[in-house]
């Protein structure tokens, strides 16, 4: 193939019927294990069995993960890959290489809303960048039975590979992932409500941080939430601090189903589109405390215009039951 | 901790020096401000004995650069092929890391960093204990 070897390898297969989702996993899953690569398979519970019968004797070899909790949103989706890569492919203790590792991975998509398609379709793309550093070779899966066209034909556009079987090709159809991640960021955010509480922050984060503790208080959020929401918020202070010297406006309002935070940041611009997606390090990198932000949001939202930037933040409200009922789903990556 | 020296104390964060365990205890808030502070005070760590304690249990914020810093003196580097090394081998012990500090570790995946350990305080809620007792938001685990 065109990419070299130690290079993330990103491929998409496009099946009709079970038969052919089998004809491109189980060589691909088969072939990993053949080389002691760590092999992991990431897709519905329907296909999950599917594949169990059709390794025999070998289906206790392949790790494997429920789509649906392997990483909630797309941020997550991201850490976990990398995660894997990082905790199965290392090596410890020298200067060699990591081994290289398999993934099948398979988006769920029935059931969400434009929204959330255009953000895992962009994850799609940003994964081509994101996990460059990484030796992971993922195959993705796309089952055109029941996924619109335009998911499909976006998956042609975000993989540099189409693989049928055990046959590559490069797809023609591939694009820049930036410009594809741009292209999926034009949607308007919304604006803030008369009612928003607004705070102007100048570069002081604590008091920021005094000003979204108590919007999380007065909107029902508290205790260890509420804690991370401030992370969340601090972190975005401490990234637009560093690098534009005028004060950003603030506002906080709940919406149904989330607390919001908007900062406003005038003059300013964000032009890598990937920033808060590359997962942090013990080495310090350019973005990594929007990258706890995205963690720890359910929706990080950037965008630049020309009369400055704008990010947009969500968390869940108080009245979101499943973080009463299993608080750490949505943390987990 | 009466006698205990401080080595830094900027009026928003306080860090003392303590012989038994030998370590740190930090107080207050941690972030771009108290930054330099926080890590000449770690800085005075290197010639100390292979365990150190830390204490955060009365710091009530915590940025990602300043949980990073803390980490670092393990010792642990990220060697390049994504996986942690521990060559510093140095024994860190983290007390009253609270919940969202440790939900940051987590999520980070310096929880598992060779050398770095946490006590288990009382204010750590046992698992299973979380959001069934209809106690709202109290207590949540992450």
């Amino acid at each position: 193939m065109s990419q070299p070897e130690g290079a993330f390898q990103h491929r998409v297969c496009v099946y009709d019927d079970d038969q052919q989702f089998l004809q491109t996993a189980v060589p691909f899953l088969t072939g990993g294990l053949d080389r002691g690569e760590p092999v992991l398979v990431v897709t519905t519970p329907a296909n999950l069995e599917l594949l169990g019968a059709a390794l025999p004797g070998r289906s206790g070899d392949v790790d494997y993960a429920d789509s649906a909790f392997f990483g909630r949103r797309p941020p997550q989706r991201v850490a976990a890959f990398y995660r894997y890569w990082k905790t199965r492919g290392a090596v410890r203790d020298g200067s060699q290489a990591g081994r290289r590792v398999r993934i099948l991975a398979e988006p769920l998509w029935a059931g969400r809303s434009s929204r959330e398609v255009r953000a895992w379709t962009r994850m799609e793309a940003a994964l081509n960048v994101t996990l460059a550093p990484t030796s992971i070779t993922m195959t993705c899966l796309y089952d055109a039975r029941t996924l619109d066209q335009d998911i499909v034909s976006s998956a042609l556009c975000t993989h540099p590979v189409q693989v049928v079987g055990s046959h590559l090709s490069p797809s023609v159809h591939y694009a820049d992932p930036a410009a594809f991640a741009r292209s999926c960021d034009t949607g308007a955010l919304a604006d803030p409500p008369a009612e928003a509480a607004a705070f102007e922050f100048d570069g002081d984060l604590r008091r920021l941080r005094r000003f979204i503790a108590g919007r999380a208080a007065a909107h029902g959020v508290t205790g260890d939430r509420a804690d991370m929401l401030v992370l969340a918020v601090s972190e975005v202070g401490a990234y637009l601090k560093s690098r534009w010297p005028a004060s950003a406006a603030v506002r906080a309002w709940e919406q149904p189903g989330a607390v919001v935070c908007d900062f406003r940041q005038p003059g300013a611009s964000i032009s890598d589109p990937f920033i808060g997606l590359r997962p942090a390090e013990l080495v310090p990198g350019d973005g990594d405390g929007l990258w706890l932000t995205n963690q720890i949001c359910d929706w990080m939202e950037i965008r630049s215009g020309a009369d400055g930037c704008t990010i947009q933040l969500q968390v869940p409200s108080r009245h979101d039951q499943e973080m009463v009922a299993e608080p750490r789903i949505r943390y987990q990556t | 901790m009466t006698g205990d020296c401080a080595l830094y104390d900027d009026g928003v964060l306080r860090i003392t020096a303590t012989d038994d365990p030998p370590g740190l205890a930090m107080a207050g808030e941690i972030d771009e401000s108290t930054y330099a502070g926080l890590c000449s005070a770690l800085d005075k760590l290197t010639d100390s004995p292979a365990e150190v304690h830390v204490s955060l249990a009365e710091v009530s914020y915590c940025d990602l650069a300043g949980l990073r810093a803390i980490v670092r003196i393990t010792g642990a580097e990220s060697n390049g092929t994504g996986g942690l090394s521990g060559n510093g081998g140095r024994r860190v012990v983290l007390h009253g890391v609270p919940l969202s500090l440790k939900a940051v570790l987590r999520i980070v995946g310096w929880d598992s960093i060779p050398g770095l350990a946490m006590d288990q305080p009382d204010s750590t809620v046992p698992p299973g204990s979380a959001g069934g007792s209809g106690s709202g938001h109290e207590g949540v685990v992450w």
